[in-house]
């Protein structure tokens, strides 16, 4: 009677609780978890320094609030008597890794440079301009 | 006599064993599921909840960054739990604070996170981070700058 039952006891307490004895609660929940984006800060104002119609373009890193640097930066040159803003030698086109870029072929004039940070598509405000280059 | 004293010891466990059953307070220890608020009560346990833990992020997402999601989680019951995993909700969209143009493209993409040991003790609320569990790809919108975003997640955990 005993080696009969106490196998029958024991194999319906494992189906009853497959899990042992040990198991613990079981406990699941749904909701939202929270991330931050940075943002891009301020271009810095940049200097030209001018030999013949070739424009060498400086200027220092933007950083993220939080800190790191942009990827990159975009140069824009502006008449400095109306402030418009000019097709830009192929040199500085484009995103600009660098902290420098050479633009030649400026036609003569009075120009102003700025820098707006890139990384992918994210813009940050542009630089403020810089002084007066005269070609 | 031999053969009555076994039934009765067999009678005895067999009583005990269900009355476990019948109280409910063995087979509950098993399985419970659910999501939301709830509610304690004797021989149940509630499942956790999750609040807002967006005023405790810190910026650190840009195009093609690692960052940081914040969790936040109540435990109501009476007994201290550990998660294992956090996961992105089946179907979930990552929203952001910032609109239209972001939540187009926010370029946020989470990784499940599993054999964690998150520790939320009876009736508290633990607020965790889970490092490098979000990433931000150059796809991301010019709009999302400075946005917070929603990850909808489910966690799994078990008393401890």
């Amino acid at each position: 009677m005993r080696r009969r039952l106490l196998p029958l006891l024991l194999a319906a307490a494992a189906v009853a609780f497959p899990g042992g004895a040990a198991a613990a609660w079981a406990l699941h929940g749904s909701g939202s978890g929270a991330a931050k984006a940075k943002t891009l800060g301020s271009g810095n104002a940049p200097s030209g320094s001018v030999s013949g119609h070739k424009v060498i373009v400086t200027w220092t890193a933007s950083s993220y609030t939080n800190g790191g640097t942009a990827a990159g930066y975009i140069i824009n040159r502006y008449n400095a008597t109306t402030g418009v803003v000019q097709t830009i030698g192929s040199a500085c086109t484009g995103t600009i890794a660098a902290l420098t870029c050479t633009e030649n072929g400026v036609p003569a004039g009075s120009w102003q440079y700025t820098v707006t940070p890139a990384t992918a598509n994210w813009r940050g405000p542009e630089s403020v301009k810089s002084a007066v280059v005269v070609v | 006599m031999v053969t009555i004293r076994l039934s009765r010891k067999l009678f005895v466990v067999l009583a005990a064993v269900a009355a476990l059953i019948v109280s409910g307070s063995l087979l509950a220890a098993w399985n419970t599921t659910g999501s939301g608020n709830g509610f304690a009560k004797a021989g149940t346990a509630s499942a956790l909840t999750i609040g807002d833990a967006s005023a405790s992020t810190s910026a650190d997402l840009y195009p093609g960054a690692t960052g940081a999601v914040k969790l936040k989680v109540t435990n109501s019951n009476s007994f201290p739990v550990r998660i294992t995993s956090v996961t992105k909700q089946v179907g979930g969209t990552i929203t952001s604070d910032k609109g239209a143009a972001c939540n187009a493209s926010t370029g946020v993409t989470f990784t499940d996170q599993t054999g964690l040991a998150l520790d939320v003790a009876a009736g508290a609320t633990s607020t965790f981070t889970l490092s490098g569990a979000v990433s931000m790809s150059n796809a991301s919108d010019n709009t999302c700058q400075g946005a917070i975003f929603t990850i909808p997640v489910d966690v799994t955990g078990a008393s401890n």
